[in-house]
């Protein structure tokens, strides 16, 4: 082939149009929203990630406060006086008062009352509890927790950690969040039309069959098979961009770790979801044309169809919690100014994870399978542990003989790695057979997750957000106040969480829309803590606001990093950079550099003993 | 060439104006620094994306496998419905348009446009064939019962016929049709409780294979206009076209698993 | 609304764990090992749970000593330390490798014994539907004993009260023998989860599992647990039985009363065991009185009252041969209708209730069973004939010709 002129190879930047940043608006509002919408720009592709999961994760969140709503009380059918419209208790003819069965505690059939007003039996109340579960975590798995990270956060700064201009290719990320906002279009109006109670993982015979007047459910899964082409297309266009546009100078071992977390998750992302989308779609025709191959009275096999779910659901796992990795490898060096701990062995950690992943769907399967496919998922979900326990090794050991600043992402990190750990560890007894026998399916096994998915990755990704909102907005926040945001999360999450591991261990299984009574204190402590959880994010959000409507300019590099996004302004202007990047320091080292935009008079290099590297 | 601004052009795209063919003014996306490393780029892309389509493919046959080991004799009951004359027939036109697909690739690799634009529209017939062949001697006869008139297979059912249309063009023959997936299926005369499940393998595969093939000529079709009206690939320039092969190939590739198991094992 | 916990948990079988482990085990569990596998569970997770602590200890004390002793101080760089050792790595990769392995075999281990059942179980069957268990004795009697549980004396049905509004079934099983269930769903998926003894497994409509368990009757302190009926189990000679109940939770997702699909093991002495079934047993009985037994043990009485009151279905009383409003036009009562009903109850629905009849098959309600249903809503209806009708293929009244 030509060899094209390389003149314009470091030309980055250069004739001086369209050079200032790239939150600059176009022109006036219609013209700015039409640049925004038909926008390559991966910086604002990010932003509009961050905006629709951002407005996911509060239907999501909604849906979850519904849910612990109804769980405060159990749903009993009571004795009660009937009344009179005075409200004085009605006698009949001997004097007795007129008795009358009522349900109560059922919060969500009060909010939403049935046609006609009157709850006469208690399945309306489940029904509805049973939406607001599913709706839950359908939202929160496929439209949030997958995307957060890689989508909103990889796609602004994969490039920027490169030293690139864009992603490989921005046509197909702009694809991408468009085929995301359909795939949550129809997830969003399945619900409008009256809901999914089939759960988040679809299971069939009972998804096949369930609400067969309708389409909802066809919808919903519809939903999230289009949603498996946006992560497919997004995990894509990021295994080329890491190979093919690192800057020069940059070798694979002097990648951020952001950059080698993101790229594992991508791989998963690109090698799972093919195998979920075959299963929603043979799902979806199971449903329209009743083809039987999950539907048992058709000869098909419903176990093949949780096989082929979790083959993908089981990676995605870590599709969720990889990137939250990543960002934690990032900020606890930048915020303890610190070289990180074992740099290979966390990359490698992260393709290791990646790997293992694959291998240990079975797991959720312990209650349904025969012994040896047991025996064999659970020998190797041990497995899946010591990565993970090695990555939090080599974070705490970052810490040591660090210089640790308790900012907002610092203060999160740290958070992490004490919710993560629990949530590692409670993988344990579920990870072992003859526990998980008692706790599959238990409030034990909501408590593990909402652990590891929330307290490892909505909150790695809210802190990632305060590492790096400065650098996306070019506006500094309120420390203080996102500070005690995160106290307020992290307190509301314990108590809404660590309470269900004690009702999992005494018998409580999960989906339940009422309880028997035993079970109530710990549930009201739980809810009572997801109010709590509420008033941090709002705290969160406020900050947030204030940040864009009257926060300080940010400077380029307010917690001196060293990785390349640091280099560019904040925010970054349209190319990226001014003049592209060449490496010549490692990403971590704090020990030989100054940090870009910092004078070597605020940060004087250690002395470094002579045997040092 | 370098005096180009291609900032106003941020995608690799066409420049536009000018006499020479696209494929000459053709530069690279502003984010990349030569040609050759766009098109490496796009071809590693397209290589991952077509180990997603053998993923799902291979979720199909994972299902195929479990439910033949489940129900043999209902998978060789439904096998033998299928004429292994017109399997063959639409491995070979598929063969045929690989050739075609590749050759045409190579044409405009050499610059040689009207030669390429020519193979290009033959691997879009041979795809039409392919779908002609599936969907008139293959879905119809099983689906409905009606068979075009010079189906060879028509002629073991002759004194069965009880329905022609569109002037003796379809003949109906009488208990044939009804070999639909599932709920739907109806065939009177199936000796195993599972055969419906064979035909929703059965459709599922090749339906979902039928699928990629409208898909890749689409592609096709594409190309065949940009490289008509645009000379849009040449020695310089020949991604799009290059990866349409690569999906073709893929489409073909899963078509030579899909027709001996589907065909051959009874 | 903020009720106190019920003090139903006092917990009976406990004879309190010894071993390193042991502190803290009433956090998790009310009682501690109803029988040997359950107590082996419980101590494998006390194990789990104390390694964890030390571990999620020794970690956060690292990181809070580093948070406060390395804090940032303006001015001092962060001092130099190595940022690897290849000696320490693979030291903090290794250890962990043991305690998993230890973990993993102890889990093996035990799930071993939670499968295999000695070779002389009784052996059961256990029916699951949407929301209802069914167990069938070796004698083929089923049970039809039901209660509502709760705590609270203003709740439903006088002093009890249900997570729902339906009696939940009670299971007889006798204490101290292995009992094995083959277990088998109608429709969709559920799971058979008894937490006491500390193991659940799915039930699925196209294939048998199985599931066994041995409850612990002799030499433990024995009053309920957490049935609060606080009546007696007495023989008919009016002596008091010892008996333990536990509670069975379907813990896989099927549906609306997914919650409500409670049941109740109740572990009495072996001869009470047999006398109850054999009670039960419909050999020997006439037809209403299969009728009843089957009305009570098949779910029957959940929605279909007998005295008159309107619940999620129409009443039994006076239903037999009377005419009734359906969606296919109006209908007589009589045995071809309530046949269909009960095989294929979606064919034609009572005005006014909604279609949520489960369906039944001919190995849950066989023909002798089907004729006791008809005798027995032939004995509290006023419209049956007085003397014993022709019971099968009964002509077609011209009601029942229109639409």
């Amino acid at each position: 082939m030509t060899t094209l002129d390389n003149s314009r190879a470091h030309d980055f930047g250069g004739h001086g149009h369209h050079e200032g940043s790239y939150l600059t608006p176009k022109g006036g509002f219609f013209t700015t929203v039409w640049d925004w919408a038909t926008t390559v720009d991966h910086k604002k592709i990010g932003v509009m990630y961050l905006v629709a999961v951002l407005f996911m994760f509060f239907l999501g969140g909604l849906a979850a406060l519904a849910v612990r709503t109804e769980l405060l009380d159990p749903v009993r059918t009571v004795m009660v006086q009937a009344v009179d419209a005075q409200g004085k208790p009605l006698l009949d003819a001997d004097g007795k008062p007129v008795m009358k069965t009522e349900i109560v505690g059922q919060t969500l059939a009060r909010w939403i009352p049935p046609k006609g007003g009157e709850i006469t039996s208690i399945d309306y109340g489940n029904q509805l509890y049973n939406r607001a579960f599913t709706l839950h975590g359908a939202i929160m798995v496929f439209m949030v927790i997958i995307p957060s990270i890689p989508a909103s956060l990889g796609n602004f700064f994969i490039p920027l950690m490169l030293g690139a201009k864009d992603v490989a290719f921005p046509r197909l990320n702009l694809l991408s969040w468009y085929i995301y906002v359909t795939g949550s279009i129809f997830a969003v109006s399945s619900i409008l039309l009256g809901g999914v109670d089939t759960g988040w993982t679809f299971y069939t015979p009972y998804s096949t069959t369930t609400d067969a007047e309708h389409a909802n459910v066809v919808l919903m899964v519809l939903g999230a098979f289009i949603l498996g082409f946006s992560s497919i297309l997004t995990g894509l266009n990021f295994v080329v961009t890491v190979h093919k546009l690192r800057a020069p100078g940059m070798g694979w071992f002097d990648m951020p770790l952001f950059i080698w977390a993101m790229y594992s998750t991508s791989i998963i992302q690109v090698l799972a979801t093919p195998v979920i989308g075959i299963t929603l779609l043979l799902l979806v025709f199971e449903r329209m044309f009743k083809i039987g191959i999950f539907d048992p009275s058709l000869g098909g096999d419903p176990v093949l169809y949780q096989h082929f779910f979790w083959f993908y659901s089981h990676p995605v796992v870590y599709v969720m919690i990889l990137p939250a990795f990543g960002v934690i490898s990032e900020i606890i060096p930048v915020h303890s100014h610190k070289k990180i701990f074992g740099y290979r062995a966390v990359a490698f950690a992260s393709l290791g994870v990646a790997l293992v992943s694959f291998l240990v769907w079975g797991h959720h399967m312990f209650a349904s399978s025969g012994e040896l496919g047991a025996t064999v998922f659970s020998a190797l979900t041990f497995l899946v542990a010591i990565p993970t326990a090695v990555k939090v090794f080599n974070w705490i050991a970052t810490l040591y003989k660090g210089s640790i600043a308790l900012t907002t992402p610092m203060l999160y990190a740290l958070m992490f790695l004490f919710l993560f750990s629990i949530g590692g560890l409670t993988g344990l007894p579920l990870g072992a057979l003859a526990t998980d026998l008692h706790l599959h399916d238990s409030y034990f096994v909501v408590a593990h997750f909402h652990y590891v998915m929330m307290g490892g990755t909505i909150i790695t990704f809210v802190a990632g957000l305060h590492h790096w909102w400065p650098k996306m907005f070019g506006k500094m926040y309120n420390q203080f106040w996102a500070n005690v945001g995160a106290w307020t999360v992290f307190v509301g999450f314990n108590l809404t969480f660590f309470t269900q591991f004690f009702l999992g261990t005494q018998g409580m299984p999960r989906r339940y829309a009422s309880y028997v009574s035993e079970y109530q204190t710990l549930h009201i402590w739980s809810t009572v803590g997801s109010y709590v959880l509420l008033l941090g994010f709002l705290i969160h959000l406020f900050v947030f606001i204030h940040s864009l409507v009257a926060g300080r300019k940010a400077p380029a590099n307010p917690w001196g990093g060293l990785t390349l996004e640091w280099e560019a302004e904040s925010p970054p202007i349209e190319h990226n950079f001014a003049h592209e990047p060449i490496v010549t320091h490692g990403p971590y080292d704090y020990e030989t550099t100054v940090p870009p935009h910092w004078s070597a008079k605020d940060y004087p290099l250690p002395h470094l003993p002579a045997n040092a590297h | 060439m370098t005096t180009l601004d291609t900032r106003s052009n941020p995608l690799g795209a066409d420049v536009q104006g000018g006499t020479e063919p696209l494929w000459k003014r053709y530069l690279p996306g502003h984010h990349w620094r030569t040609a050759d490393e766009e098109f490496d780029a796009c071809t590693l892309g397209f290589w991952l994306f077509l180990a997603t389509e053998v993923l799902l493919f291979a979720g199909l046959f994972c299902g195929y496998t479990i439910m033949r080991f489940k129900f043999p004799q209902a998978f060789a009951n439904g096998s033998s419905y299928l004429d292994w004359r017109w399997g063959t027939l639409n491995t070979v036109v598929l063969l045929l348009s690989s050739y075609t697909m590749a050759a045409s690739i190579r044409a405009f690799q050499m610059d040689r446009q009207s030669h390429g634009r020519r193979l290009l529209a033959a691997t879009f017939v041979f795809g039409l064939c392919f779908l002609l062949i599936k969907f008139t001697f293959e879905y119809t006869p099983k689906l409905s019962g009606w068979f075009i008139a010079f189906d060879p297979a028509l002629s073991h059912y002759t004194e069965l016929v009880d329905n022609k249309a569109l002037g003796g063009l379809f003949h109906h023959v009488a208990g044939y049709g009804g070999k639909a997936p599932g709920q739907f299926f109806s065939y009177a005369f199936s000796e195993d409780p599972w055969e419906p499940l064979w035909w929703s393998i059965y459709y599922c595969a090749t339906g979902i294979h039928a699928l990629h093939v409208i898909i890749g000529m689409t592609l096709i079709a594409w190309c065949f206009r940009r490289a008509l009206f645009f000379k849009a690939y040449g020695p310089s320039h020949y991604t799009m076209v290059e990866n349409t092969g690569l999906y073709w190939h893929l489409v073909d590739l899963i078509w030579i698993f899909l027709f001996p198991l589907l065909y051959l094992i009874h | 609304m903020l009720k106190t916990l019920t003090n139903n948990w006092t917990a009976t079988l406990a004879e309190s764990p010894q071993g390193w482990w042991a502190p803290g085990w009433r956090w998790f569990f009310q009682n501690f090992g109803v029988n040997e596998n359950a107590k082996l569970t419980d101590q494998l997770y006390m194990e789990i749970f104390w390694i964890s602590v030390g571990w999620f200890v020794f970690l956060m004390a690292i990181m809070l000593i580093c948070v406060v002793k390395y804090r940032r101080r303006p001015g001092v760089p962060a001092p130099y330390s190595p940022s690897h050792n290849t000696v320490l790595e693979l030291v903090w990769t290794i250890i962990p490798c043991f305690f998993l392995f230890y973990i993993f075999l102890q889990g093996f281990h035990v799930y071993v014994d939670k499968l295999v059942a000695p070779g002389d179980s009784l052996q059961m069957t256990l029916t699951a539907k949407k929301w209802d268990w069914t167990i069938t004795y070796p004698n083929g009697a089923a049970s039809p004993e039901r209660t509502l549980i709760g705590a609270d004396s203003t709740q439903f049905g006088g002093e009890n009260g249900s997570p729902g509004s339906r009696p939940i079934p009670i299971f007889y099983m006798p204490g101290d023998v292995p009992i094995h269930f083959n277990m088998i769903s109608q429709d969709v998926m559920h799971s058979f989860w008894v937490p006491d003894f500390r193991v659940k497994f799915d039930v699925f409509p196209n294939r048998y599992t199985t599931y066994w368990f041995q409850a612990k009757l002799q030499g433990a302190e024995t009053n309920t647990l957490r049935d609060s009926t606080g009546k007696d189990v007495v023989t008919a000679q009016g002596e008091k039985v010892p008996y333990i109940d536990h509670f069975i939770f379907c813990a896989e997702y099927c549906g609306d009363q997914h919650s409500e699909m409670l049941g109740i093991i109740r572990v009495v002495p072996m001869a009470y065991y047999l006398a109850k079934t054999e009670e039960w047993n419909i050999e020997g009985k006439t037809p209403a009185e299969i009728g009843k037994l089957v009305y009570q043990s098949q779910g029957c009485s959940a929605c279909h009252t007998l005295d008159g009151s309107k619940g999620a279905a129409p009443t039994w009383k006076d239903l037999y041969m009377s005419q009734q409003p359906t969606n296919a036009g109006s209908v007589v009562a009589d045995d071809n209708y309530i046949r269909e009903s009960i095989y294929t109850p979606q064919a034609k629905i009572v005005d006014g209730y909604p279609s949520n009849m489960p369906v039944y098959t001919t190995a849950q309600i066989d023909e002798r069973r089907l004729q006791g249903l008809f005798a027995f809503m032939r004995s509290i209806s006023k419209y049956a004939p007085a003397e014993a009708a022709p019971t099968t293929a009964a002509p077609a009244t011209p009601e029942t010709e229109k639409k």
